[in-house]
């Protein structure tokens, strides 16, 4: 099976506080053995939500005849 | 650049209700044109989370929770990776996505690339331990 792990965010990834070069080593030295092991297929970190583009919604009034069917909820 | 994309989870994505049979033929289509133009490298459905668990290591304490969780505006529901140029091209397909889907909301966050460091942080003997690492994940991937 496949599992998809989220890092939540904290304040320092949040402002962007950059890695040390000692994590960076130990967390490639992790990777490596994790890949090694057969797992996992992919992994990357997220740059800060600062650089994240506005978060798009769209409402129900934009909605075309053919959307999901839901009950109305907030 | 690459980007990931999040769909936010809602009341139906947690209650595990499936998507109908037209909805999934237009994400089918949908999927299948953002593949062809060479912009998506990834996707998938997760499954609500009651079928979730969380790890947290906290003090030196580690604390394993099951799912579900309560709070479902935080929670993800779908994730697509992107290869674009520019964050507005991204913006321009999610907000496609999200049309034929009908409503949403997706959060786009750039991924940091190995040139985003400086050298003195991330050496070139990471970066080439990095890139044996992404080919051994290709390799991984590809044994699914």
């Amino acid at each position: 099976m496949r599992i998809l792990e989220v890092l939540k965010a904290d304040k320092d990834s949040e402002a962007g506080v950059p890695s040390t070069r000692e994590l960076l080593e130990n967390m490639g030295r992790f990777i490596e053995e994790l890949a090694n092991a057969g797992l996992p297929p992919a992994t990357d970190g997220l740059e800060p939500s600062s650089k994240g583009a506005p978060r798009y919604s769209i409402d129900r009034q934009s909605r075309g005849s053919s959307g999901r069917r839901k009950p109305a909820h907030k | 650049m690459r980007i990931l994309g999040l769909l936010k989870a809602d009341k139906d994505s947690e209650a595990g209700a499936p998507p109908s049979q037209e909805l999934m033929e237009k994400m089918g289509t949908f999927i299948e044109e953002v593949t062809k133009a060479g912009v998506l490298l990834a996707t998938d459905g997760l499954h609500p989370s009651s079928k979730g668990t969380r790890v947290k290591l906290s003090e030196g304490k580690v604390t394993v929770t099951d799912g579900p969780f309560a709070e479902t505006k935080e929670l993800v529901a779908s994730y697509a990776l992107f290869q674009v140029n520019t964050m507005a091209e991204a913006v321009e397909w999610t907000t496609r996505f999200l049309k034929v889907l009908g409503e949403g909301e997706c959060e786009l966050r750039p991924i940091f690339e190995a040139s985003d460091f400086a050298p003195e942080v991330f050496s070139p003997e990471e970066a080439a331990r990095e890139e044996a690492n992404r080919e051994q994940m290709q390799k991984n991937a590809a044994k699914q």
